[in-house]
């Protein structure tokens, strides 16, 4: 897929685990790894807005295009 | 072990004995008994119903004259027609199949200058006087269709071992100068089709053939009412949009669909196979079709059926996968 999520990379910044991470934005393990994994078809902007705003960082920071 | 593997296990099992009892049954039908019996046969020309004065027994047989009363007309033209029939190959016996309405098999007793008396005596046991046919249903003579209306028609009569066509209608004589000469197909006066004689040899292979593709077919058949079976009670546990319950709509709809064309297409092969045996005045049977809309409607259903479960699929995969 062209979108890929850095989730972890970002994560590892902060030095935050994905079961932290679930508890601060609000959102089960399955769909966090679900996105991490890269096989999310969507993504809520409120779930974006939840995300950046725990891990203090832009929403280019975790999503990045890289062309076909 | 779970209660959800207990009740799958379970329901497999009762589709199962299921599909064996109607095998059973089924296979039931294709053996004959130890004796051939022909009481069912009989039992039903003894009550033929005798209400049509305006007989067309004329020209193949003896008139019968309206003067003797009502029970003794019953009884004579009742004895006449029976008589034609043993001739005309029509005495025929229980036990054999038939496939769909595609080709069916049938013995008859084979003998054309016989008599009722023979026949009673000694016809049910002489094995050597019998006849053997391929029967084609979705092919009929087009003078049998408005004769065989009424039952007693004998357009149809065997002489000297031949079959021969000989309808008492101007319009089909003008049309079919062929008329009144011997025919290598015979026709069958209760199916309404027509019948191609082949070897005692050539009846006991086909017969084995059949009930191979019979068994094949109804596999088939019981797997489809399976797969809805199984689509059904997936419903009901709430897994509606499920790969699995796609491909089984997707297998019902296009058998469905696809068994009028299959059924049309192997009919113009056994034409092809037999051509030379049926001549130009045999056609299509149009009442074999008279239901293939419902088969295709139905088929069209679960095509639709089909195309939604995985349209609806797609939006629920979109939505379990958006976070």
């Amino acid at each position: 897929m062209p979108i890929i999520v850095n989730l972890d990379v970002m994560m590892a910044r902060r030095k935050m685990s994905l079961t932290m991470l679930s508890e601060k934005v609000g959102i089960t393990m399955a769909n966090l790894s679900i996105l991490k994994t890269g096989k999310a078809k969507a993504i809520r902007i409120e779930t974006l807005e939840a995300i950046c705003r725990v891990l203090y960082c832009q929403p280019g920071d975790i999503l990045e295009f890289v062309p076909d | 072990m779970n209660i959800q593997t207990i009740f799958k296990g379970a329901v497999n099992v009762v589709i199962g004995v299921f599909v064996l009892l109607v095998t059973w049954y089924w296979l039931g039908t294709w053996y004959p008994t130890k004796h051939d019996s022909f009481t069912t046969f009989t039992g039903e020309y003894q009550g033929v119903s005798t209400d049509r004065w305006n007989s067309h027994l004329k020209h193949n047989d003896i008139n019968v004259p309206d003067s003797i009363g009502y029970n003794a007309y019953n009884r004579l033209h009742d004895s006449i027609v029976t008589t034609r029939d043993l001739r005309d190959n029509n005495f025929l016996y229980e036990g054999d199949g038939s496939f769909a309405s595609i080709f069916g098999l049938r013995r008859a007793i084979n003998c054309d200058t016989c008599s009722l008396s023979w026949f009673y005596k000694a016809g049910i046991y002489d094995t050597s006087k019998r006849a053997y046919f391929i029967l084609l249903p979705g092919w009929k003579i087009t003078a049998g269709k408005k004769y065989y209306l009424w039952g007693d028609s004998d357009i149809f009569k065997m002489s000297n071992n031949r079959y021969i066509l000989n309808p008492d209608e101007p319009y089909y004589k003008k049309a079919n100068p062929q008329y009144n000469r011997p025919r290598d197909v015979r026709y069958s006066k209760q199916d309404e089709c027509v019948m191609i004689p082949v070897s005692k040899t050539a009846y006991g292979i086909l017969k084995v053939s059949f009930l191979i593709t019979g068994i094949a077919f109804l596999i088939l058949t019981l797997f489809l009412i399976s797969s809805f079976i199984n689509f059904t009670l997936d419903l009901a546990k709430g897994l509606s949009f499920t790969a699995q319950n796609i491909k089984r709509l997707k297998r019902i709809a296009y058998a469905l669909l696809a068994l009028p064309l299959f059924v049309f297409v192997l009919n113009l092969f056994l034409r092809l196979l037999f051509n030379r045996y049926l001549d130009d005045d045999v056609e299509l049977n149009p009442e074999i079709w008279a239901d293939t809309w419902k088969i295709i409607a139905v088929g069209v259903l679960f095509y639709a059926l089909f195309e939604a479960f995985r349209q609806g699929k797609k939006l629920k995969d979109e939505q379990d996968l958006t976070v």
